[in-house]
């Protein structure tokens, strides 16, 4: 009843007049419209290989690659362990991200800790928050220069949360002055 | 210019998610697809404004969205092989009152929906009544029925003489 090809998939009995056969599902049909099924299984196939992309992304941000998790968070050591900075390597553009910077004692009483962040660190990042609060900051060619008294355990912990303003790789010299001086990298997503 | 690029990528980027996840989420909207459309709507509403929220960024992405989609249907009627691309095409799914198993398959349709809507748009009661049912590329399924004089298709079988 209809004399068009089937694919070669198909059973295999000869097209005659006045039988009907059955065409292979995925044969391309002309009637009421032309159909273009080989154009339709490299779709499903695309749309396969998309599903599974999209699992890989989900996978790769539950480690963290993203932002937040295991594989962001982590913890730099200047040459002799006396300046550590706390922080984390994937950042999003808008989203806080939190920096942890601790000086180790012995600090001498009455001795103030300069800490220097270099240019790059002001031009990417917006501070929302610092605490303790700076004795003293300025700002100059070497960057951001906040000066802080030490607490009362003869340590120095800075906590403070930023929020980048352009994405891109960042990276940051950390300095406490006399004390140690580290590099830091962040990848901030757009 | 940032909102402008940031317009382009989210569009084109939701328009290939959205045509991954199948054609029968915009044509069906179970309680789930319409969920997921309102959600992909704020979400992307944030990401498209960014934190701008003035007068001005707003009709960028606007005037941004609506001439893509004016040069998208321009290009499509250029060239069908891309309005392929971006809408896909019609299937048959259903023929002489035999489902397509393979391709319902593939289209994860079942023939139940396929009867639904043969029964909403032609009061049809059985698969045997159905001369064919498409797939439309907008994701509805439409019905062809039988006409009414002839009844239901031939009785099922390999060849008949």
């Amino acid at each position: 009843m209809r004399g068009e090809p089937r694919q070669a998939a198909s059973v295999g009995v000869e097209l005659t007049a006045g039988r009907v056969e059955f065409m292979d599902d995925l044969a391309s049909r002309t009637y009421p419209f032309q159909e273009d099924m080989a154009f339709q299984q490299r779709w499903w196939r695309a749309e396969r290989i998309g599903w599974i992309a999209m699992a890989l992304v989900l996978a790769a941000a539950l480690t963290g690659v993203f932002f937040h998790g295991p594989a962001s968070h982590t913890i730099a050591r200047s040459a002799d362990g006396d300046l550590t900075v706390e922080y984390e390597r994937f950042a999003h553009k808008t989203a806080l991200t939190h920096f942890i910077i601790r000086v180790s004692p012995p600090l001498p009483e009455q001795e103030q800790v300069l800490i220097r962040l270099s240019p790059a660190f002001a031009n990417t990042h917006d501070i929302d928050s610092l605490a303790p609060r700076p004795v003293r900051s300025s700002g100059g060619s070497y960057g951001l220069e906040l000066v802080f008294a030490r607490s009362a355990a003869g340590d120095l912990a800075i906590y403070m949360a930023a929020r980048p303003k352009r994405f891109g790789l960042l990276s940051v010299h950390v300095e406490a002055e006399g004390r140690g001086a580290i590099n830091i990298a962040q990848l901030i997503y757009p | 210019m940032d909102t402008v690029v940031r317009s382009l990528i989210i569009y084109f980027v939701l328009w290939g998610l959205l045509r991954l996840s199948g054609r029968r989420t915009l044509g069906k909207l179970t309680s789930f697809d319409f969920v997921l459309l309102l959600i992909v709507g704020g979400v992307t509403q944030r990401a498209l404004l960014g934190q701008d929220y003035s007068v001005t960024s707003a009709l960028l992405v606007v005037i941004t969205l609506v001439l893509t989609d004016v040069m998208l249907s321009l290009l499509q009627r250029e060239s069908p092989r891309l309005g392929r691309f971006f809408n896909g095409e019609p299937m048959i799914v259903v023929e002489d009152g035999r489902p397509l198993v393979t391709r319902l398959k593939h289209a994860r349709l079942t023939a139940d929906e396929v009867l639904a809507s043969a029964r909403r748009l032609h009061g049809l009661e059985r698969m045997e009544q159905i001369k064919y049912a498409i797939l439309e590329a907008s994701g509805d399924i439409s019905i062809i029925p039988y006409p009414a004089a002839r009844g239901a298709a031939p009785e099922r079988t390999a060849t008949s003489a």
